[in-house]
């Protein structure tokens, strides 16, 4: 009966483009044997979690991760949701913890609800860390961020260079529970405190972390306060919605508006004036540290501060063209 | 399990004919989907052994897919029915941002260890699974009296149900519930599966043999089929329909409430494409678009296929973009199967 028979192929079919799809895509960093051989020279398998694989600053981490990765003889594992959510992103660490690494690092997409997965996760026997963002729970051997709090200090102080005369400044958020955008929010307002001649609008909440919907918002409000003179742009993706609403609006060069993170696009619109100022986190350079700080702890260092933040770098026209700046451009 | 359904023996009338057909039709898809999902299982222990094939790695399969299993069973009801909600994401948000606040509210200060967590949770299920049922009715009513159908309804209320719970929490999530919640409810296992995945298995059976069984379910594929046929016979279609979009208002609700308990947080955010994900299930497990056809067990199947898929491609490392390309696959293949069987079933008739 023929109807029977394309039913076999459908799903013949099915299984085959499975098969296809691992087989032509596997990362090549899976070797079979397990977690360290016991010789000299042990080999490390380390897992890397990003917030998601959504985002220039996540790809350039992950570069870095495994460039160290290879100098370091360390076998890399790398799975990312593909949107920033936690419901997302835990099926994704479980999985991975079921694949037994010898370490994980992770960027948190949300600080309360990965706690208890990732508490599982050590409560298995791998130790774990977190990049970027932080979680509520004190169970990780080590936290390695670019300081978001004082990026956004940095990045207001900028703000108030660029814009010296004063007037109304607003902050794009994207959803409070991010806790280095949070951080940012409290950086940046810590710049403006006492600066009487800036008024400090309420935060724009791009809670879709779109770049349409950055750019609606900040169209807006361009529109309801012409007394804008300065827009904090919390990460890429608010960034290039920003920058899109000012020139949209006619109002490059005079409004200032820094964008934060310095993926190829927003160092495109700083060179051509959309963006005023950049504030790079080195996230190549955090996804180094992350191996390297990974690799010291399964040695038995156990000396390892629990907190390891820097200070993140501003970018602007003039010193774009440094060659330490070159290396904090995400790619 | 299909010998014995053409074993059966050939029925009198010739009319009987074409609903056995149909039946086996269905049930064989439906098996189909079960056969794609017995390989994937197969093919991922083969190659990866005992990491992806763990009772311990079900068990988070079978856990992360609870709150899918719920909207999809009240959608495969709806589907069936011959409608569709696409507000369920928002309707859930609501619900459990609306009944995580009664929680924090009722169960006392956490300083005193939240005194009253027991009554202030049972309060906020009740309150959750309360409002996810009158969007429900909502839907229901708009769909039937403005006569406007329900793909544009609901995408009304999904804007209207989110942007509310946006209002009550001003786009932050709540978090701060007692420790019960989780303990009780989220982690806690009976028969060393998680209480969720219980609650999601006893749903889907409930509602499966609510839907093959009785005069309620036969009624919901008699509507989808052909509303106008079934109102002519007597059937109170308007009153069936505002039912089923009132189920699956309170099975949001219940998934809002499942979602607080597994991630100590609500998720205001994180639920725009539930709609989405729960129709794809329903149709990977055999029904038909235009109402009239599907199961429960092929539902349970399209549920799970995704998941395990999720799960079984980043344990055998399969770089994470390729596996939206394999359930968009999947998903044509078995719209494409759908095909076949309709127009087999216009043969046969």
């Amino acid at each position: 009966m023929s109807h029977k028979n394309t039913g076999a192929a459908l799903v013949a079919a099915a299984a085959a483009t499975v098969l296809a799809i691992s087989g032509c895509s596997s990362g090549a960093s899976d070797t079979p044997s397990g977690g360290g051989s016991n010789k000299a020279g042990k080999h490390y398998k380390i897992a890397f979690i990003p917030g998601c694989t959504c985002d220039p600053y996540y790809s350039t981490e992950t570069t870095g991760f495994q460039t160290a990765a290879k100098a370091a003889s360390v076998t890399p594992i790398v799975q990312g949701p593909a949107d920033f959510q936690a419901s997302e992103q835990i099926p994704v660490l479980q999985a991975v913890v079921q694949k037994k690494p010898d370490a994980i690092v992770i960027d948190p997409t949300d600080a309360t609800a990965l706690a208890a997965p990732i508490e599982a996760a050590v409560a298995q026997g791998i130790p774990v860390m977190t990049t970027g963002n932080n979680v509520k729970t004190d169970k990780i051997f080590t936290a390695i961020a670019a300081s978001s709090i004082q990026g956004g200090k940095l990045g207001g102080q900028e703000l108030i260079k660029q814009a010296p005369q004063g007037g109304e400044v607003v902050f794009v958020h994207i959803k409070p529970g991010i806790s280095s955008i949070d951080d940012r929010d409290t950086g940046f307002k810590q710049a403006f405190q006492g600066q009487t001649k800036y008024t400090v609008l309420h935060e724009l909440y791009a809670g879709n972390d779109s770049a349409t919907q950055a750019a609606s918002l900040v169209s807006a409000t361009l529109s309801s306060h012409p007394k804008l003179v300065a827009i904090f742009a919390s990460n890429v993706i608010t960034a290039e919605g920003a920058a899109n609403a000012v020139q949209t609006a006619g109002k490059q060069g005079k409004i200032a508006v820094l964008g934060y993170d310095a993926g190829p696009n927003e160092v495109t619109d700083l060179r051509a004036g959309s963006l005023t100022a950049l504030v790079s986190q080195n996230p190549y350079q955090i996804g180094q540290q992350a191996i390297a700080n990974a690799v010291k702890y399964l040695k038995g260092d156990k000396s390892i501060p629990k907190d390891q933040p820097f200070a993140p770098l501003v970018i602007t026209k003039d010193n774009l063209n440094d060659p330490k700046t070159q290396t904090a451009l995400y790619k | 399990m299909t010998d014995t359904l053409t074993a059966s023996p050939r029925p009198a009338t010739e009319g009987a004919a074409p609903s056995r057909t149909r039946r086996v039709a269905t049930t064989m898809t439906g098996n189909w989907v079960f056969l794609a999902l017995v390989i994937l299982i197969v093919f991922f222990s083969v190659k990866a052994g005992g990491t992806f094939f763990d009772l311990g790695n079900f068990r988070n399969v079978l856990f992360n897919a609870s709150g899918t299993m719920l909207l999809a069973v009240g959608t495969a009801f709806l589907i069936i029915g011959g409608q569709l909600d696409l507000s369920i994401g928002s309707v859930l948000v609501f619900s459990e941002v609306v009944g995580a606040k009664v929680i924090i509210a009722v169960s006392g200060p956490a300083a005193k260890s939240y005194p009253d967590a027991t009554l202030g949770i049972a309060l906020g299920i009740v309150v959750s699974i309360g409002l996810g049922a009158a969007w429900g009715v909502l839907n229901g009513v708009l769909v039937t009296r403005v006569k406007i159908p329900s793909f544009i309804i609901t995408l009304g209320s999904l804007g209207m149900a989110l942007g509310l719970a946006q209002v009550i929490t001003k786009g932050t999530d709540v978090t701060g519930m007692p420790p019960k919640m989780i303990t009780s409810i989220g982690i806690a296992r009976f028969l060393s599966l998680p209480v969720p995945v219980w609650i999601a298995a006893a749903v889907a059976v409930v509602a499966g043999l609510v839907l093959a069984k009785t005069r309620f379910g036969r009624y919901t594929y008699a509507i989808g089929s052909n509303a106008e046929a079934a109102r002519r016979s007597g059937i109170k279609v308007a009153r069936h329909i505002v039912i089923l979009f009132t189920m699956m208002g309170a099975l949001a609700g219940l998934a809002g409430v499942l979602d607080v308990a597994r991630y100590t947080t609500t998720q205001v955010s994180g639920h725009s494409s539930d709609n989405l994900v729960a129709i794809a299930a329903v149709i990977i497990g055999g029904a038909s678009l235009f109402g009239g056809r599907g199961t429960i067990f092929g539902t349970a199947v399209g549920v799970l296929i995704p998941a395990v898929l999720n799960n079984g491609l980043v344990i055998i490392n399969v770089q994470p973009f390729w596996q939206t390309v394999a359930i968009g696959a999947i998903l044509i293949l078995a719209v494409a199967m759908d095909n076949i069987k309709r127009s087999q079933q216009t043969r046969a008739s």
